[in-house]
This record gives structure tokens, sequence and C-alpha cells, in this order.
């Protein structure tokens, strides 16, 4: 053992130094104190602190392929800017954001082949039908909504997606305490012990998806979430007949954001649920370290439906795979002030009713 | 031309649609709110029950005392006999106490009905027994001592029977939140420490729920059926009758409880027609793309840092009586501590918070 040790921090790393007064060993850029017990138990301890590492390597997207390029046609809407990709026979349609003409273009330089596709499993009507579901039996929906929606303006889109696989190795230290108390005499005794717990964990991602597409709204791809990896095939230009596919505008590095946002939230989840046991349980220091992270460059299915009410749009959108249909509605504002009002007063009259009988 | 660009200011009727469609509020800041205007009508309930007669405070108690006194002057002035003259016969005594007032209601807290009551059966029972039964009420003690001011409102007050001056008196400040019940001459012998016990058990719930007028009667009730029982008296069976006539029927509280219960109920029933019409919403995890099974949790360690041990005094249990100086007197039935006024006489007493 040489001369002079230094001993680390469990909560922020930096240097402890012996406390004469207090006999304990202080940190002194964050106040932790321990005994020199714990110093001793702790000496053989990493208690380095490392930045993440989040980095993704792209292997999302390639080149197109020989005689690939002929068969894919880019569309362009004159009036909302959108860009979309189909099949040579696929006819020219009006464009799924905002109705309008869309103009062929025809060069298809620039753009990413996807890896991935999965392929539409519920078809026009299906997604017609899941969409009259929606509607049902919700009390607070404006009785004119239903009537004024144009239900064969739903399309079938390929949404370009970024998914990423990962393993997330996370290192989290937390303080905590533990509390008893009893009696002796004519006092109460009341003794913390501080602990610093060490919890180190991995944890496998995969393909977590993030829109790629300026035009779809992140929360309602998210809502349409999960889908399937595992009916993903590889991409084949004959997939796109009869469908149009939204052009990717958001870059991998953009997108990554995203995802580590989550696969963070999540990590944390996992790794907080096993310090238990204590007291005042606070994480004080954690970096996750992501490996084998890869991203993908894929195309999921969705059936889109916009609608205009009251001068408002409204967006409704089904999982081509799942069938999961989401959209937020209107509410009629009359009614539910009514509602609450009744609501209200019969429940008031009720409980006068049984104060009074009581 | 000038193009001046004129900042929308939303319209009141435009605010009011945004809160009643929810978009101004989340569903728990709605039913914050209103629990929130709930307990604002309970509290404008109670200020206005107080507000009723409000006012009177204990220099006004003071006045009232005073005026009592000048009335007693009087009486003297037109030949009647001080209480320990000694010449007096019961039944003049008796007139004299008997045509005068037992409630003194300086606070407000009874309606007329409530304190006329009140009136007959405290003047009954002083009466019947030659025993002087008081309540006083006044809105503040304006740093003075109940006790004090209790006494001295019985003593300078010229309450009491005969030449012990027995009697007992019932004061409460609401403003302060303190009663004190001050017995004098047989008072403090037969309304023992243990009986007050009893009694503050009974009264000061009612205190505590703002029922006054239970309160007081259930005050007079104890006395006459601790008077009638005398010293040796049991505590078993008191019968604590006006709770059902008091609590039955409408009042501000149960309004306000019944306002929240359907305030919350709207609150709720909303909220939940309101979700059905959401259905888009942020993801915040990737929870769905864990692969199952690839949790490992491959280092755990729990290090004891330190102990720190800290001690409190175990807190004492306070002695009941509100004695200052104190000495036993007397009787079969028990204990009763007493203290002398300023005005040189021994009391007997207990008193609280509510």
């Amino acid at each position: 053992m040489s001369a002079v040790q230094e001993f680390k921090c469990p909560s922020c790393g930096g240097t402890m130094v012996f406390n004469s007064s207090q006999q304990k060993l202080v940190c002194e850029y964050c106040g932790t104190e321990m005994d020199v017990s714990a110093a001793e138990e702790l000496s053989g301890e990493d208690m380095s602190v490392r930045p993440d590492s989040m980095d993704w390597e792209a292997l999302g997207g390639s080149a197109w392929r020989e005689g690939e390029k002929p068969r894919i046609r880019i569309i362009t809407c004159a009036s909302c800017g959108g860009e979309l990709m189909t099949d040579e026979n696929t006819a020219a349609t009006s464009c799924p954001f905002c109705g309008n003409k869309v103009v062929i273009k025809d060069q298809v330089e620039g753009t990413l082949r996807p890896d991935y596709v999965i392929p539409f499993k519920l078809d026009k009507e299906q997604a017609k039908e899941a969409y009259r579901n929606h509607l049902k039996g919700k009390f607070l929906l404006p009785k004119s909504f239903a009537s004024g929606n144009h239900v064969d303006e739903m399309k079938g889109i390929y949404v370009p997606f970024w998914v990423f696989d990962t393993d997330a190795n996370a290192d989290f230290r937390y303080k905590a305490r533990r509390e008893n108390s009893w009696i002796q005499g004519d006092y109460i005794y009341t003794r913390i012990s501080h602990y610093s717990l060490v919890r180190r964990g991995s944890i496998g991602f995969s393909h977590v998806p993030v829109d790629a597409s300026k035009d779809m709204p992140d929360t309602l791809m998210q809502s349409l979430e999960p889908y399937d990896f595992g009916q993903a095939v590889d991409f084949n230009t004959a997939y796109l007949a009869g469908y149009l596919a939204d052009r990717y505008d958001i870059g991998m590095e953009e997108s990554s954001e995203k995802a580590n946002a989550r696969i963070r939230q999540s990590t944390e989840n996992a790794i907080d649920a096993t310090a238990t046991g204590y007291m005042g349980i606070q994480r004080v220091q954690g970096n996750i370290q992501l490996f084998n992270a890869k991203a993908k460059y894929v195309l999921y299915p969705v059936w889109l439906l916009n609608t205009t009410w009251q001068g408002k749009t409204y967006t409704f959108a089904m999982n081509g795979q799942t069938g999961k249909f989401v959209g937020d509605l209107p509410s009629d504002n009359k009614k539910f002030f009514l509602t609450e009002a009744l609501v209200a007063i019969g429940a008031a009259a009720a409980a006068l009713a049984v104060m009074f009988f009581l | 031309m000038m193009r001046t660009d004129i900042k929308q200011r939303p319209s009141f009727t435009a605010v009011c649609r945004n809160i009643l469609s929810g978009r101004r509020f989340s569903d728990t800041g709605k039913i914050t709110v209103a629990l929130m205007l709930t307990l604002l009508c309970l509290l404008l309930f109670r200020v206005n029950s107080y507000a009723n007669g409000l006012l009177p405070s204990s220099s006004d108690l003071t006045a009232l005392a005073e005026e009592t006194m000048a009335g007693q002057d009087t009486a003297s002035s037109y030949g009647l006999p001080e209480g320990s003259a000694g010449v007096s016969s019961e039944a003049e005594e008796s007139d004299r106490l008997g045509t005068r007032q037992h409630v003194y209601d300086a606070a407000g807290l009874l309606t007329g009905t409530e304190q006329s009551y009140l009136e007959e059966s405290l003047s009954a029972i002083s009466q019947r027994y030659a025993f002087d039964t008081v309540v006083a009420t006044v809105s503040a003690l304006e740093g003075e001592d109940i006790v004090a001011v209790a006494d001295d409102f019985f003593d300078y007050g010229g309450f009491g029977y005969g030449e012990n001056r027995d009697g007992i008196l019932f004061l409460m400040s609401i403003g302060d939140r303190q009663w004190y019940i001050s017995t004098s001459g047989y008072g403090y012998e037969v309304f023992t420490d243990s009986r007050l016990e009893y009694m503050e058990g009974i009264i000061v719930p009612y205190l505590s729920r703002g029922n006054y007028a239970g309160a007081f009667n259930n005050f007079a009730t104890l006395c006459e059926e601790t008077l009638e029982h005398g010293i040796d008296y049991g505590e078993s069976d008191y019968t604590d009758y006006s709770y059902q006539e008091e609590e039955r029927g409408m009042t501000p509280a149960k309004g306000g409880i019944a306002a929240a219960i359907g305030a919350l109920f709207a609150s709720l029933t909303g909220a939940g027609l309101k979700r059905q019409l959401k259905s888009v919403k942020q993801k915040n995890t990737a929870s769905d793309y864990i692969r199952p099974g690839s949790f490992n949790l491959y280092d755990t360690k729990d290090i004891f840092l330190y102990d720190n041990v800290t001690r409190v005094r175990r807190p004492k249990q306070q002695p009941s009586s509100g004695g200052r100086s104190s000495h036993h007197s007397g009787g079969f039935g028990g204990h009763s501590t007493t203290h002398r006024s300023s005005s040189g006489r021994t009391h007997g007493g207990r008193g609280g918070g509510f």
C-alpha cells in the first residue's frame, strides 16, 4: 500500500479528504461523508466518472441498385412541397398531406434506398372501417363531425423511419439512507445510516423507431407504435406499387437524439427499479454507454386521413400492420358543459340526501 | 400606407370557452380549481355565520358586567339587600337573581331562538339549585388571560348565590378559540377536576365543530346533572341528547361537502369523456423495444458510509388542570384544583382550546 492513498467520492468522483473534527472522510465537491471503514471497502472500486457515450453507426440506407431507378418515380406536391416516392405504374394522385395535385419529378438522385419495409397488412376498406369504429362511442364528439369528412380520401403511405438497435450499458450510483428509532429512558433516539449504492447493468433494445419525415407529426407516429419488426422484409420496389412512400428528410444523427432520449429513460427506469430497500434514494451519478449501436432505414405502412372541420385540420392515422387507429377528435363544448353541470348537481343532491338522513 | 400590428387580446368569451373545453387547464388542474372553489364557499359560509353578530370583545364584556353591576346597585338602592348581608330572605335573593340574565353572547354566536332557549334552561337550573349557571362568549380576549377574564366577570358581575357566591361560568373566546369554566363557592366542590374533565370531553367536540348552541346546551344539562347528584356523582348515565337534533338537517358545512362531491364527480366525468377523444400521445420510453431477457444487472453494491445518531427528549403528558396556586378543597367525590382571582375570591375551573 502506498503512503498516500486517494479516495474517490462515490457520488461525484471527486477526491475525499479526512476531516479531523468529524473523524470522517468528506468530499470537497459535493459534501458526501463516509467513515474510514467504508473508504477501505470502496478502495477496490472503480469510482471514476465517465461521460455518456451514445453514438450510432449508420448502416441505414444504401445506394439504389442497378435497374431499380427507372422503376421509382419521385413526385412533389406543388402546394405543400411534400416529396413522395412511388412505383412507375402508380397513377398520379393528390397529395396525402394537403390534398392538392402532385407533379411527377423524374430523378431519384440524392435519395437513399431503404433497407427494409414492413408491407401493408391491412387494406383501405379495413382502414375506413377502423375510422368509423374510432368515432363510435365518443359521447362528446360533435354530431356534425362525422358527416363532414371524406373517408375515401384515406391514403396508404409508407412512412420512413430510422430504427435503432443497441445494447445499453449503465453505471449508476445512488445515495440512500436507513432510519431506525428507539426509546431509551427519557429520550427518543434516531439513527440515520447513510449508504452509497452502485448498480451496473446492461439492457438490449431492438428496433426503436424514430419517424424520419417532417411531414409526419412525431407524436402521431409514436401513437401508432409498436410495429412488429419481425414481419419486415428486404426492400423491393414492388412493394411501392399502388402506394405512396414519403421520403426521409430528417437525418439519422438528428433522429438518434430522439431514440437516445427514449432509450435513456427506459434504462434509467430499469436500473432505478433495482435500487430498493432504502429511504431517500437519489441518483447522484450515472452514465450510459451504447454498444453495437446500429441504425437502419425502413418504411412502415400507415393509412392516413386528413379532414377539415370548422376551419381546423384533424389528422387520423392507422398502423398498416397492426390496425391501431389514432387521431384526436374535437369536443362539443356545449355538451361538455351541460354534462358537467348535470353531474355536479346530481352528485351534490345525492350527497346532500345521504347526509340528511345519516 | 402605414401598417400597424395590433396584438389581439383574447376576448373574455374566448377565454371562458378555452377554460370550459379544458384547453387552458389539465384535468388535475380543473379538479384543483373545483376543490378550491368549494373550500372558498365553505369559508364564506363560516365567515358569514361568525359575522352574524360579530364584534364585541372582552372589553365589551366588562362593559356588560358593569352594566349588570349597575343594575344591581340600582336594586340595592331600591332597598334590596346585598347577597352577604345576612338579612335577605331566600325568596328575596332568588327574586334578585332570578330576574337576571344568564347568557351573555357578546360574540353573537347564537341565534335569537337558541339564546332564549339557553337562557330559559340556565335560569331554571340557577333558580332550582340556587346556583348561578352562566354562559358568556367574547370575540377576543385582547391578550388577557382567559382564567382572569372569567373569574373577574363572575366576581365583578356579581354572580353567585349566597355567602359563598355559588355558581359556575362557561366563558368562550371565539377569536382565540379558547374556553374556560370558572367555578365558585359550592361550584368548586361539586365540579371536581374529574367531573370537569368529563364535561370537557363532551362539550369541546361541539365547539370544535362550530356547534356552539350544542356545546352550551350540553353544558347546561351537565351542570343540572352534576347539581342533581351532588359531589359523589358518577359519570355513567349522562346522555348526550342534543347531538341528534342539532346535527340533523342542512348546515353550511354539509352544503360545502355536497358541493365538493358534486364538483369532484363532474370533473372526473368530464375528464373521462375528454380522454375518449384523445388518442395521440407522446412516448417517452423505449420499453416496447427492450429485447426480452436482455436486462442483466451484473454488479450491485450497497456501501455503508456512516451513521448519525440524534436524540430528543420524550414529550411529557401535561398535567390537565387549569389551577394556578392549587390546594385540595374537600368533598367526598374527588379532588378540585382551585386558584385565587384578582378580587381575592377562590375559584375552581378548567379550560383549554378547541
